[in-house]
């Protein structure tokens, strides 16, 4: 909706572990180490390593493999200009928010006590 | 079932009905009166031997090349055509009269597609005495089994079922065997009479897997003197799981009724009348043996044959000696048992202390005691089962959790496109051409042996560029059908779809895997232009990723490898090349896309996949072309074979393509360039194709196989700098249409939402008052809320915040939890 905040550095999510992933009936919540979530109401795109398959879920979500990715350091974090934001993970894995409309917020990001929506 | 039963019982009845006919009379053994005897020409009993040496070898294997050494007539016969020779032995070690006697059955037989079989044989025959007793006469007056034994002609056929595969479904069969004096073959048929005789059978077969269970009724009719008995029996046999086709079989027959005429010879010198019964005795035959099937090549048994009849109980061996097959291999028919498969996941029963553990824990390490700390003698800690790598067995993965299998890594999962159509959708707008089916990767439009990548942009000919494909003899068909013009008339009107944008269309997200995810069976292309090129083939190649081997019966070529996958692929593919040139020499630039409805799906995963890490994707498919050098040298010599001859079209494919396509690539989209792979790869095929031309005039595999393996290190160090140099070019073009489109990005406003759903809740203020540690987030002016809006959260334990429904105080949807806010009144 808001498109990926600019004065967000994608790059902060490098080297931390995806702690705790916590469903709700219409968010996806991803905990990182060092005081860094993200809170997906809208699409999340995942992967689970190199030959899976890429897997959509929209909440509320009845069904997850996203677990599977809990205990993985990202290595490398990009932002697009549609406003997704791109998780790569240790071992294949790949985590995608997508910001795929412009009527409602998508994902919410948290990093330092600092709050962004987008 | 009904049909079967039914079937089997007219049959039955049938045959009790010619039984019935041909008898002179019912009943176990009997002989009719002398006014029926029938009329027997001169010297007849004399002739006659003595009912022991007559019954001698009444029982003979059965006729046809995989039928078991042994009595009972079966329903088995070989496919698609062979011939068949056999040698065998049966020794009769010790009759009752002190005789020893021994047979040398050959036939020779050609089976017929498995439905029909036709034979000759003959046999030699060999009698002698004990030292106790005088051999049997051996002259011109007395015939005696020994030599040769009358020429038989034999013929049997399915009847049921007539569709379905006679060896793995329940058979029917009838078969027919006459004897016949004729030349040297003059000796004494199976009654053990002169003269020629009948053998008729009905045979049933049930196969259950590895076991056949078959049952047998056959009447011997001796020709001249009526002389017959029936034969029923029953047949088990079990191929034993070693060997290929190796079998282990029992057999119990019973013969009876007999019947046959009582001579009277003339008065002896004492004044009496000698009485002959010519029938044949009632007895019961058991038989047990082991055999090789033929299998081109020799086939060996031994049989162990218990008979007892009324005039003896004796004990016979029959050898087969040689079984020679010339022919189509019958392995199709018994395929061979499959290699079984280490069973890895072994549950270990754990012992000792271990076993003191609970399910799912396991003794804890020892670890160091501290010096001066007491250690319990009996102390022992469990701890968890740390989580063990799957191990899969080579060539598979494991499946993503929380599956525990294994798959296949290039396989699984298949795309959620797989199957669907794909098309050539020229740039000026003009009617899209349907080119295929979208293979399993999703990637590759699969055009009957013509892999186009998605994405790829095929570009008209060059000036001063040979372009060697002339437009084919039937004109390119559109998926506009009937209704659409004809490409050679000039640029069509559009039907409805759009002139596709350099870039991408926005990712609107669909289900690309979503769970559960159902792959699309993969179907065949239905456009006119499809089905006049496959109706053009006789046989259907096998893509290359989707396990390419030579199937010597479906090759259109029988017996050349080379020659089938050149022919297969070529035939179709020629056509659809010969179609693409005369489209873009009509209008121009166009993409190889899917169809309207996935355009959307598959251009969001394009994008995902390559948009953020462009160089990569482009390496990744770049060096394609050379995993697939190395999964060739896997392949076997007859799959190298064929799969060259495919990659030899493919050669000249690309080479045809890269003709009227300069630089064809795939750049859809200026997002990424797929395409240079196939030039890459067509540089050097064309080597390959170059000796393959050679090794077909050749004809020689050897030859064929020696200048493919020079070919193939030629064209893998031409593939290689091709690729070098495909990716350098492309990773430079893509990085520069990315800037280009990030910086488009930039100033694009929101994407649309393809399912816009308004909010639930009316313009309102924010509640005054929320519950303790909720909040209500305020936000500015956006396009969609210009006064802003409002959203109620509740914290949650995971230090996030839950979007609620201010209406009803629990959580909502977006739609129910964004709430716009009320224009401001001024003040």
């Amino acid at each position: 909706m808001h498109g990926f905040p600019s004065d967000l550095d994608p790059a902060v999510f490098c080297g931390r572990e995806l702690q705790l992933v916590s469903f709700t009936s219409n968010t996806v919540h991803l905990s990182f180490d060092g005081d860094a979530s993200i809170t997906a109401e809208s699409t999340v795109l995942y992967q689970v390593d190199d030959t899976s398959a890429l897997v959509q879920q929209v909440p509320p979500v009845a069904a997850s493999a996203l677990m599977a990715l809990v205990g993985r350091r990202v290595c490398a974090a990009t932002s697009n200009p549609d406003g997704s934001l791109r998780l790569q993970l240790e071992g294949g894995g790949i985590i995608t928010c997508l910001d795929d409309s412009k009527d409602y917020e998508s994902y919410h990001v948290r990093v330092g006590g600092q709050e962004f929506h987008v | 079932m009904p049909f079967h039963v039914s079937f089997f019982r007219r049959a039955l009845a049938l045959c009790a009905l010619a039984l019935a006919l041909t008898l002179p009379g019912p009943g176990l053994a009997q002989s009719p009166s002398a006014s029926t005897q029938p009329t027997l020409p001169p010297h007849y009993a004399a002739q006659v031997l003595s009912p022991i040496q007559r019954a001698t070898f009444l029982h003979r294997s059965a006729f046809g090349s995989l039928c078991s050494l042994a009595p009972l007539a079966c329903a088995l016969i070989d496919r698609p055509f062979a011939l068949n020779a056999k040698l065998e032995l049966f020794v009769r070690p010790k009759a009752p009269d002190g005789s020893t006697s021994l047979l040398l059955p050959f036939a020779l037989s050609v089976p017929i597609l498995g439905r029909a079989e036709v034979g000759v044989g003959s046999c030699f025959a060999m009698a002698w005495a004990s030292s106790e007793k005088s051999a049997p006469a051996s002259s011109s007056v007395a015939p005696t089994p020994t030599g040769l034994c009358p020429m038989w002609v034999a013929a049997k056929g399915v009847l049921f079922p007539f569709f379905r595969d006679p060896h793995r479904h329940p058979a029917l069969a009838a078969e027919y065997l006459l004897e016949y004096q004729a030349g040297p073959f003059v000796g004494l048929n199976q009654l053990g009479l002169p003269g020629p005789m009948s053998k008729m059978s009905v045979i049933y077969r049930h196969p259950l897997g590895d076991l056949e269970l078959s049952g047998a009724a056959t009447v011997l009719l001796d020709h001249i003197s009526r002389a017959g008995t029936l034969q029923i029996g029953a047949h088990a046999g079990y191929r034993v799981p070693f060997g290929e086709h190796l079998w282990i079989f029992g057999q119990a027959i019973l013969q009876m009724p007999s019947w046959g005429p009582v001579l009277l010879d003339a008065p002896s010198g004492q004044g009496q009348q000698k009485t002959i019964d010519l029938s044949p005795p009632v007895g019961g035959t058991i038989a047990l043996g082991a055999q090789q099937r033929a299998d081109f090549g020799f086939g060996v048994g031994l049989t162990l044959m218990l008979t007892k009849s009324d005039i003896e109980t004796r004990v016979d061996l029959l050898f087969r000696l040689l079984s020679f097959e010339v022919g189509p291999h019958i392995k199709p028919l018994f395929p061979p048992k499959p290699e079984p498969v280490p069973n890895i996941n072994v549950a270990l029963h754990t012992q000792g202390p271990s076993s003191l553990c609970p399910p799912g824990m396991r003794p804890a390490p020892p670890t160091i005691a501290t010096p001066g700390e007491p250690q319990p003698p009996d102390a022992m800690r469990c701890v968890p089962i740390p989580p063990q790598p799957r191990q899969c067995p080579p060539g598979l993965v494991p499946a993503p959790p929380p599956s525990r299998e294994c798959v296949m890594p290039r396989l699984a999962p298949p795309s959620p496109l797989w199957g669907h159509p794909c098309e050539f959708v020229p740039f000026d707008g003009s009617p899209h051409l349907r080119v295929g089916r979208i293979d399993r990767s999703g990637e590759y439009c699969e055009w009957d042996g013509l892999r186009l990548p998605l994405g790829a942009i095929i570009a008209p000919p060059q000036p001063g560029r040979a372009n060697t494909a002339p437009p084919p003899p039937n004109a390119p068909q559109l998926s506009g059908g009937p209704t659409s013009p004809p490409l050679a008339s000039g640029p069509a009107p559009s039907v409805g779809h759009a002139r596709p944008s350099p870039r991408p269309p926005a990712p609107v997200p669909q289900p690309l895997a979503s769970q559960p995810s159902l792959p699309t069976p993969p179907v065949q292309a239905t456009s006119p232009a499809h089905a006049s090129a496959a109706s053009s083939a006789p046989a259907v190649p096998k893509t290359r990723h989707g396990g390419e081997h030579y199937d010597g019966q479906a090759a259109s070529v029988p017996g050349s490898p080379l020659a089938s996958g050149f022919v297969d692929r070529g035939k179709q593919a020629a056509e659809h090349v010969g179609q693409l040139a005369r489209v873009v020499r009509d209008h121009g630039l166009g993409a190889v896309v899917p169809s309207k409805e996935d355009i959307k799906t598959w251009a969001s995963d394009f994008k995902h996949q390559c948009l953020d890490h462009m160089k990569d994707c482009l390496e990744r498919k770049a060096h394609e072309a050379a995993d697939e050098l190395n999964e060739f040298r896997k392949k076997s010599p007859d799959d190298k074979l064929y799969t060259v001859g495919g990659w030899g079209f493919d050669a000249a494919a690309s080479a045809a393509a890269s003709a009227v396509v300069p630089g064809a690539g795939a750049v859809f989209g200026g997002v990424v360039r797929t395409g240079e792979k196939a030039v890459g790869k067509a540089i050097g095929k064309k080597v390959i194709r170059e000796a393959e031309e050679s090794a077909i005039e050749h004809a020689d595999h050897a030859v064929a196989r020696r200048l493919l393996h020079e070919a193939e290190e030629r064209a893998k160090k031409a593939a290689e700098k091709a690729e070098r140099e495909a990716v350098e070019r492309a990773a430079k073009e893509a990085e520069e249409v990315a800037k280009r489109a990030a910086d488009a990005n930039t100033k694009r406003p929101p994407k649309p939402t393809p399912k816009f759903e308004p909010p639930t809740n009316s313009p309102q203020l924010p509640p005054a008052e929320v519950p303790a540690g909720w909040r209500v987030r305020q936000m500015p002016p956006t396009e969609q809320y210009p006064h802003g809006y409002w959203k109620l959260e509740k914290p949650m334990k995971d230090g996030g915040w839950q979007p609620i429904d201010p209406s009803t105080m629990k959580p909502g949807t977006r739609p129910e939890t964004h709430i716009p806010l009320p224009p401001q009144r001024p003040e």
